[in-house]
């Protein structure tokens, strides 16, 4: 078979950090591909480098034998990449949305000529009853995934890079996408299927690739691996032993958040809960699964939810997030640099950020206690003292994280609440995190984090709820699952999970 | 030098003082256009005093004081707005022309109380577009271009269109000295110093800056953004109703026609002064420098016998050309 797309030897840092570490990759006219790998292993860097959304440090890409010029756009004619998050243009008509970017369209876009093909393409996706006219906002978010696939079939791409494009879709919908894929790879496309859901790459792909920590590990055959296989080059088995030094919350420790019919119409259904003090909680869900969205309700971030929230036995509110912060629960957001950090201002003011209320005698700054607090802050989660002035955009990712959560412990909270703690975070200071999390636990606190990243959840968590549409699927201690267990839950719901 | 110098260990109260890194701070790429305006101003006066007759003398120098001081005022005003983030207030102009109306029209109760219930006023202009943008997420550009509009409408509703001749003795303010420098230009130079404290070393100033910078991880943090905003937008108007009553004291009478070009001028000063458009970047007393230089300039140019159209047209690629810079040196960074 012909290689449609070779990488070679491709290399990419970010400030200090190897995204990529010399990857050598093929992929032939005609197959579908599979990629897995944690999140952070390299696998949305390499597509945003084919995509040329950004040059590599080091190697080349080629397509169909064409060197792709560096830091340019890919042409769409050569690779088409769906991603993950939707970019539908909600208020522009279905026909509008598919024809988005096309480099054919004529400067005077005459819609009529494109309606025929159009059609045919979105009938071959199962869109049928889909209007070319209608709104694009209209559509499920399930039929708004089918229509990027859809734009990325109507430029006839010879590479087609499916990021995740089923997170969002029901069985009868993934159904609908593996059958336009596998039309596409008999019409000699090459497809590229990225998805952390395993049966779906034993059910569709012919090849698969794992990806860990920035390098190609392995590729085989799909149907030369097995799952236990793939699982463990997916993780790495060194890492497997590091749940030694997990410090456990005392079985005596008092219950310090309490949460009682906790819930938010349309996102989950209502939750009993209680964590004790010092106790470690993983929160596992897909995208829409509702997961997230009971964190960021306990960071003040739902206005509307029902049921009570009891920190020390006493129930608070938390409809703002100043609200939840009065309450003893401070949040870790998973956007360091949108909704976290002032990266243009100092890292001393970044840490002090949250608790100017303490910091003035008659809303003056008292600059020397702010200084102090910086700098005890910096000490305890090993940030450079002398560094301190400099902006915080200036610090590498890992920095960056530590400098987000040490904000949020300088409101001496009773509750810390973390959104993907350690996202785009390098191996090192990924460690360097949950030392200074379970430290913190240590000292009385309870965490509660929300990740999609597996491998995360087991490593730092004492106690991992799974949840599936809403509703939370088990509640068990880490040692009780495993990552089959907790995989099978959040992907199938209860019946397949129990069933493992 | 020695002011950059000064002016930069004022600042650095914020993020700690290190000798070594006061050099490399001052060519920091968002530092670079206010060091460069800085030393323009100082050379650009050297050089002047040196080769244009008369520009060193008394007479001309307290011209260029008095021309700057309303701008001055109004500029430091401005910087608050532009520093959290909101871009520019474009409603100075019509308050500070309102504020000459108004402080004519109280200066029977005598020049301070005047001058007292002018910037109370304009206060409560303030509160109504801080709120509007502060609390209700209104764009402020268009915000503050309709309350021109109303300002602008009762204060003809109110004057009938015509000049107001105050009943008082305005010439403290108007013509008045104090150690020989004109008492309009201490005012200047006690509002940029005053804001700036507020920037650089209150709870609000902090706030302020941060939402500038990151309005989104501002409200994340539990910064009271609103409230922040709320005061900026009352300091940013009561600026402008002070810069009126400068105005208006000059020849003891309000006119809507007086502050006319006060907004532009006030975005120049702001804009040449370095304060970044993005937000969060800069310092009051850079909108202040940015003031005297551009001062400066128009009256190099009347000296030099160029008429007040080549000086709107100079002014103007000053602004463009500073602009231009600033997007320079941003993109240096990268």
């Amino acid at each position: 078979m012909q290689a449609v797309l070779t990488v070679t030897n491709l290399r990419k840092s970010f400030g200090g950090v190897q995204a990529l570490k010399g990857i050598d990759f093929d992929l032939h006219a005609g197959e579908i591909h599979a990629l897995c790998g944690e999140n952070g292993a390299g696998k949305s860097t390499l597509v945003r480098m084919i995509a040329g959304l950004m040059p590599p440090d080091e190697g080349e890409i080629r397509v169909d034998g064409q060197l792709l010029r560096p830091g340019e756009l890919t042409d769409p004619k050569l690779v088409s990449v769906v991603y993950q998050e939707l970019s539908i243009i909600p208020h522009l008509s279905v026909l509008d949305n598919v024809l988005l970017g096309d480099p054919d369209i004529s400067q005077l876009y005459i819609r009529a000529r494109y309606r025929t093909r159009a059609r045919e393409t979105l009938d071959q996706l199962g869109l049928s009853d889909v209007p070319l006219n209608l709104e694009a906002g209209r559509l499920s978010i399930a039929e708004q995934q089918l229509l990027e696939i859809c734009r990325a079939v109507m430029r006839g791409a010879r590479v087609l890079i499916l990021d995740e494009p089923t997170a969002s879709l029901s069985d009868a919908e993934i159904q609908r996408v593996f059958a336009t894929v596998r039309w596409l790879r008999a019409k000699g496309t090459a497809v590229v299927y990225i998805s952390h859901r395993l049966p779906e790459i034993f059910a569709l792909t012919d090849r698969t690739t794992v990806f860990r920590n920035g390098q190609r590990i392995l590729t085989k055959p799909t149907a030369q691996w097995t799952n236990d296989e793939l699982v463990a080059e997916m993780i790495g088995r060194e890492v497997t032993s590091a749940h030694a030094t997990r410090n456990r919350a005392s079985a005596t420790a008092a219950t310090a958040i309490e949460l009682a019919g906790l819930g938010v119409a349309g996102k989950y259904r209502p939750v009993d809960l209680a964590f004790r003090a010092g106790e470690i909680v993983g929160i596992i869900g897909q995208l829409g699964s509702g997961a997230n969205a009971l964190i960021e309700t306990l960071a003040g971030l739902e206005r509307h939810y029902a049921g009570t929230i009891k920190v020390g036995g006493s129930a608070v509110d938390v409809t703002s997030i100043a609200a939840a912060s009065r309450a003893g629960i401070a949040y870790v957001s998973e956007d360091r640099g949108g909704k976290s950090l002032f990266l243009g201002a100092p890292i001393e003011v970044n840490l002090t950020a949250a608790i100017l209320d303490r910091l003035n005698r008659f809303g003056v700054l008292t600059l020397a206690d702010a200084r102090r607090e910086a700098s005890e802050l910096a000490r305890r989660f090993q940030i450079d003292v002398r560094r301190l002035p400099a902006a915080a955009s200036t610090l590498s990712g890992g920095n960056q994280q530590k400098v987000a959560i040490a904000k949020s412990v300088a409101l001496s909270p009773r509750i810390l609440v973390l959104n993907e703690p350690t996202r785009g975070v390098d191996v090192g200071a990924r460690a360097e995190i949950y030392r200074e999390i379970q430290a913190l636990a240590r000292e009385g606190l309870v965490v509660l984090f929300f990740s999609t990243d597996l491998e995360e959840i087991r490593e730092l968590s004492q106690r991992v709820i799974t949840v599936f549409r809403g509703e939370i699927v088990r509640d068990l201690p880490v040692e009780e699952t495993t990552m089959d267990s907790i995989l099978g839950d959040v992907v199938r719901g209860p019946a397949i999970g129990r069933a493992a | 030098m020695s002011i950059n110098g000064n002016i930069r260990s004022g600042g650095r109260a914020l993020a700690g003082f290190d000798a070594t890194a006061l050099g490399a701070s001052l060519m920091r790429p968002e530092r670079i256009q206010s060091t460069a305006v800085w030393a323009a101003t100082v050379l650009f006066a050297l050089w002047a005093s040196f080769t244009i007759p008369g520009f060193s003398s008394g007479a001309n120098v307290s011209a260029i004081m008095y021309s700057t001081s309303a701008v001055g005022i109004a500029a430091v005003g401005m910087a608050l707005i532009t520093l959290s983030g909101n871009l520019f207030m474009l409603s100075m102009g019509a308050t500070a022309a309102v504020s000459t109306i108004l402080f004519a029209s109280f200066l029977h109760f005598g020049l301070l109380a005047s001058v007292v219930l002018v910037v109370l006023i304009g206060g409560l202009f303030g509160l109504a577009q801080g709120i509007a943008v502060g609390v209700f997420r209104t764009n402020p550009i268009i915000t503050t271009i309709a309350m021109a509009s109303i300002i602008t409408g009762a204060g003809s509703f109110y004057s009938g269109g015509l000049t107001v001749v105050g009943q008082g003795d305005a010439s403290w303010l108007g013509v008045g000295r104090t150690l020989g420098l004109p008492n309009q230009i201490i005012l200047f130079l006690l509002a940029a110093i005053v804001l700036s404290f507020l920037v650089e070393r209150t709870r609000f100033g902090r706030e302020l800056r941060l939402i500038g910078l990151n309005p989104k991880a501002a409200s994340f943090t539990g910064l009271r953004v609103g409230r922040t905003l709320v005061l900026a937008y009352m300091l940013a108007a009561m600026a402008a109703a002070f810069a009126g009553a400068l105005y208006g004291s000059q020849a003891a009478q309000g006119n809507l026609k007086l502050g006319a070009g006060l907004d532009f001028d006030a975005i120049a000063a702001v804009l040449v002064g370095g304060v970044a458009i993005k937000g969060g970047q800069g310092r009051v007393l850079d909108a202040a420098i940015g003031a005297v230089f551009l001062a400066m300039i128009s009256n190099i140019l009347l000296l030099k016998g160029l008429s007040l159209e080549i000086q709107l047209i100079v002014k103007g690629l000053v602004v463009i050309g500073s602009v231009i810079l600033g997007a320079l040196a941003l993109g240096f960074r990268r």
